[in-house]
């Protein structure tokens, strides 16, 4: 009876577009909840809509804001730093707690704050050569009260082999400003201040066996500007300065996967990410998943990763004396975390990306991530999430 | 490269590997084994504030805050700029001196302030320099009533010397809050003491600074205190008396004497500290309370202030206490001036408002000594207490002084710190509930900015090279 409720207005809104159309659009809602024993919350909500135009073109847009709730007085980094590591980690309407893509706040005078952030684009599908093949592009903009963020973003990916190996490629160039509200101490002459970034990459996604993928990809970044975040600090014996970053950075990313079916509705997908600098920041990132499907409509979802960075060359916790740069973003340090998750996917409609598909899901996560040079406690993170993912 | 180490050692405080001691309680903390400044640029006059959890400095001229916020700062009690801009302020909770190169706003040391058992340094003073060597003077108030636990603890502040910004000397003092005041001549301080009735007052020699003696005591009974009524009853809890509570003391080069308040009686003592053997005399003033004594620049005359009479208590509506004028060359009282909350002519009485028990509190005499800047506060552990204005006496005729209009300012509790800058143009009070600081145009009054700064501003302090530190407290020029 509930079903039919929920049935019949997508019946309604869909049934005439479904008609005229070889494959469905797709709306996408999620909220997410993050917070931790540090003094931070995100309340995020995020949107995507994929609206076939015609038969080869579809209109992609995607939405995110982020109610953003600092209770300490120095925090965080601009999402320009922390963004686009490819890790093949970041759900693009998450809040992620590794590369803080959603979670990445500023705090100092403004701790509770908006950060909206729309994601217009158009893709092609179609044949090249025969071969199932597709291309994108989207403009990401991102606005917070002091910090504006721009990023244009073009993909392709071909399928090949009779769909047995899928090629994809990336090509980006943003721009970012920040004009914090109150300049930090003795910069004010910095301020406004700006960057850009260009990045690109590629994957490569290839079926080994009949339960066996496999995929890579690499990517690189290069930052240029004000890469200093006006309000954090660095300590220098006990005294806390604007921190200092060198204007530029170079920064590469690759992972390595391979889902397996192992067989009774259950797969097994193993991810190595890596990332290096050239401030010196190296991470691994391994990640488990094990993916269950019970009574043909229910995903299980069971995940583990963990996370172990070094820490840029010229980062210390307290610096005996000025220096010339100096960091005080703590995720500048050797970082260590682990991270479980559970998701639960009900497929309450349809099937999966099928015309009149509904599905529901409900994902927990808990962290523990410790910033081993530092004497502090452990953070305890904690994200909530729902989210709804329609077809019609 | 030098590896840092963590370690927590009371609140915030952070030490290091790099830190010349280990971080204990007992032990001088030190960062900087030259003990000279970390930067020698010329520095433009900049105001200091130490709020409760960091010291912050702001360039007077352009206005902004400076780089460098110095962490750990807890309970900043009289905080001094020396002759070469060192910042020194105690850490009353704490229990140490910290000291802070104004330049960089680096922290140079944490010097604990006994080598004993005392504890919680409140009023610094800076002694004059005396056979080439000069002390920072942390007064320890003590817990509990507990005598061990006060001290008067001497910091050497001698340029080049040895044992710069070091713990040198200490001596026992008597029980409870501390005032004191330098000899213009000699090596000697007299050292009052709050709570106690048989060390009233205390002389000490400290020419030998590893061996300080007490020269010459004064007691409640030599005040006159016989018991034979409950004024005359000496007893710090207030239940089966009063004590003499002396609170301010200051020093008259012309006279040679030092004067303190008896905040229980209303009388200044007047202290002969240079004799071979000290000698106090009472000089009777017809109000009570309040007790910080200030002397004129050229020491003809000593300014101290009184709680009462006031509004409700003997006093005029909207007065707030008095100042008592006694001329150094006669060692009497010349003037008793009622002091009004708004000033000369105000008529607003006071009661029932927060501004009720307002009293004086603290004064800084003006560069060409025409004026006295006389910091209010609300009344003593009166939580709802509440200040907005700081009065001027004008005080070009010291027999005759004049009470001008108050100046408005940010709101406080409590104590709040004041400050005058080396070259005599601005007056700073910090405003702790405001969060703010006003500056004042020394010579109109008027209030030319208000401060923005972080919450809970304390003590204030300034310094320039060229203009040299705000006004101190300590030395006799």
């Amino acid at each position: 009876m509930r079903r039919a409720w929920v049935a019949l207005p997508l019946a309604l809104a869909c049934g005439p577009a479904a008609g005229l159309r070889s494959r469905p659009a797709n709306a996408e809602l999620r909220t997410t909840h993050y917070a931790d024993n540090s003094g931070l919350s995100v309340y995020t909500l995020g949107g995507a809509v994929e609206q076939p135009i015609s038969e080869h073109f579809t209109a992609t847009l995607r939405g995110v804001a982020d109610r953003i709730i600092v209770d300490r007085t120095v925090v965080e980094v601009p999402p320009a730093i922390t963004a686009n590591q490819a890790t093949g980690h970041v759900d693009q309407l998450s809040a992620d707690i590794v590369t803080s893509a959603s979670s990445v706040v500023t705090g100092g005078p403004g701790s509770k704050k908006w950060r909206v952030e729309g994601v217009p684009g158009v893709r092609w599908d179609g044949d090249v050569a025969g071969a199932p093949s597709s291309a994108a592009v989207s403009l990401r903009v991102s606005s917070e009260p002091d910090y504006d963020s721009l990023l244009l973003l073009a993909r392709a990916g071909t399928s090949l082999f009779e769909d047995n190996t899928t090629l994809s490629a990336f090509v980006g160039y943003g721009a970012d400003q920040v004009e914090p509200p109150r300049p930090p101490p003795g910069r004010a002459d910095l301020y406004p201040a700006s960057h850009w970034r260009a990045l690109g990459g590629v994957s490569l996604s290839q079926i080994l066996s009949a339960s066996w993928l496999g995929s890579l990809g690499i990517s690189a970044t290069h930052q240029q500007g004000s890469l200093s975040n006006p309000y954090r600090r660095a300590t220098v014996r006990t005294s806390l300065f604007p921190e200092i970053l060198p204007d530029s950075r170079n920064r590469f990313t690759a992972f390595l996967a391979s889902s397996v079916y192992l067989g009774a509705d259950t797969a097994i997908h193993a991810r190595l990410g890596a990332y290096l600098d050239s401030w010196d920041v190296r991470s691994l990132i391994p990640e488990l998943i094990l993916s269950k499907a019970i009574a043909e409509r229910l995903l299980l979802q069971l995940q583990y990763r963990y996370y172990r960075q070094s820490r840029a060359s010229f980062y210390q916790p307290v610096y005996p004396d000025l220096e010339a740069l100096m960091a005080g973003d703590l995720r500048l340090g050797r970082i260590e975390e682990h991270a479980g998750g559970l998701e639960l996917e009900w497929q309450l409609m349809g099937r999966r990306a099928s015309f009149s598909a509904l599905r529901l899901l409900a994902r927990g996560e808990l962290s523990r991530l410790r910033y081993t040079q530092l004497p502090t406690e452990a953070i305890w993170g904690r994200v909530l999430q729902l989210g709804a993912l329609m077809s019609y | 490269m030098r590896r840092m180490q963590w370690k927590r050692s009371g609140g915030a405080l952070l030490c290091g590997s790099a830190l010349l001691l280990a971080c204990s309680d007992e032990e001088s903390i030190l960062l900087d084994q030259t003990g000279q400044l970390a930067t020698e640029a010329a520095l433009p006059q900049t105001l200091f504030v130490a709020h409760e959890g960091s010291l912050v400095s702001y360039d007077l001229e352009s206005g902004e805050e400076r780089p460098g916020a110095v962490q750990g700062v807890s309970t900043p009690t009289d905080m001094q700029a020396l002759a070469d801009g060192t910042l020194l302020v105690n850490l009353t909770d704490q229990n140490h001196v910290l000291i802070v190169d104004p330049t960089s706003m680096l922290e140079i040391a944490r010097v604990h302030t006994s080598f004993a058992t005392a504890q919680r340094p409140v009023h610094s003073y800076i002694s004059p320099e005396r056979s080439g060597k000069s002390y920072w003077l942390a007064l320890n108030d003590g817990t509990g009533g507990e005598a061990a636990t006060n001290s008067a603890a001497f910091l050497d502040i001698t340029p080049g010397s040895d044992r710069y910004l070091q713990h040198v000397g200490e001596a026992q003092v008597g029980i409870g809050h501390h005032k004191a005041s330098f000899s213009a001549t000699r090596e000697r301080v007299v050292i009052s003491n709050i709570a106690d009735c048989e060390r009233v007052l205390g002389v000490y020699d400290y020419s030998d600074i590893r061996n300080i003696q007490e020269v010459a005591t004064w007691s409640a009974a030599d005040a006159g205190w016989d018991s034979s009524s409950f004024a005359k009853t000496c007893d710090p809890t207030y239940q089966m008396g009063v004590p003499p509570a002396p609170h301010g003391c200051a020093t008259s080069k012309l006279s040679g004497k030092a004067y303190c308040n008896l905040t229980g009686s209303g009388d200044l003592v007047v202290v002969d500290l240079d004799a071979d053997e000290p000698t106090f005399r009472s000089v009777p003033s017809q109000g009570s309370g309040g007790g910080y004594t200030k002397a004129s620049h050229d020491g003809r005359y000593i300014y101290s202030l009184e709680s009462e009479p006031r509004e409700g208590s003997g006093g005029n509506v909207c007065q707030v206490g008095q100042l008592v004028v006694l001329d150094a060359s006669t060692d009497s009282v010349v003037a008793q001036l009622p002091l009004g909350y708004l000033g000369r002519d105000c008529q607003q009485s006071l009661a029932g408002t927060d501004e009720e028990t307002t009293e004086p509190s603290h004064s800084l005499i003006s560069e060409d000594g025409n004026k006295l800047f006389i910091t209010l506060a609300g009344g003593f552990e009166v939580e709802s207490a509440r200040v907005r204005q700081h009065v001027v006496v004008d005080i070009s005729d010291p027999a005759a002084p004049v009470q001008q209009p108050s100046i408005p300012v940010g709101a406080s509790t409590g104590y709040h710190g004041d400050s005058l800058s080396g070259d005599g143009r601005w007056l700073f009070i910090a405003n702790n509930l405001d969060g703010t600081v006003t500056q004042i145009d020394a010579a109109t009054d008027d209030v030319v900015r208000t401060w923005n700064v972080e919450a809970k501003p304390e003590v204030l302090a300034t310094f320039g090279t060229r203009e040299g530190p705000s006004v101190q407290t300590g030395p006799i020029h």
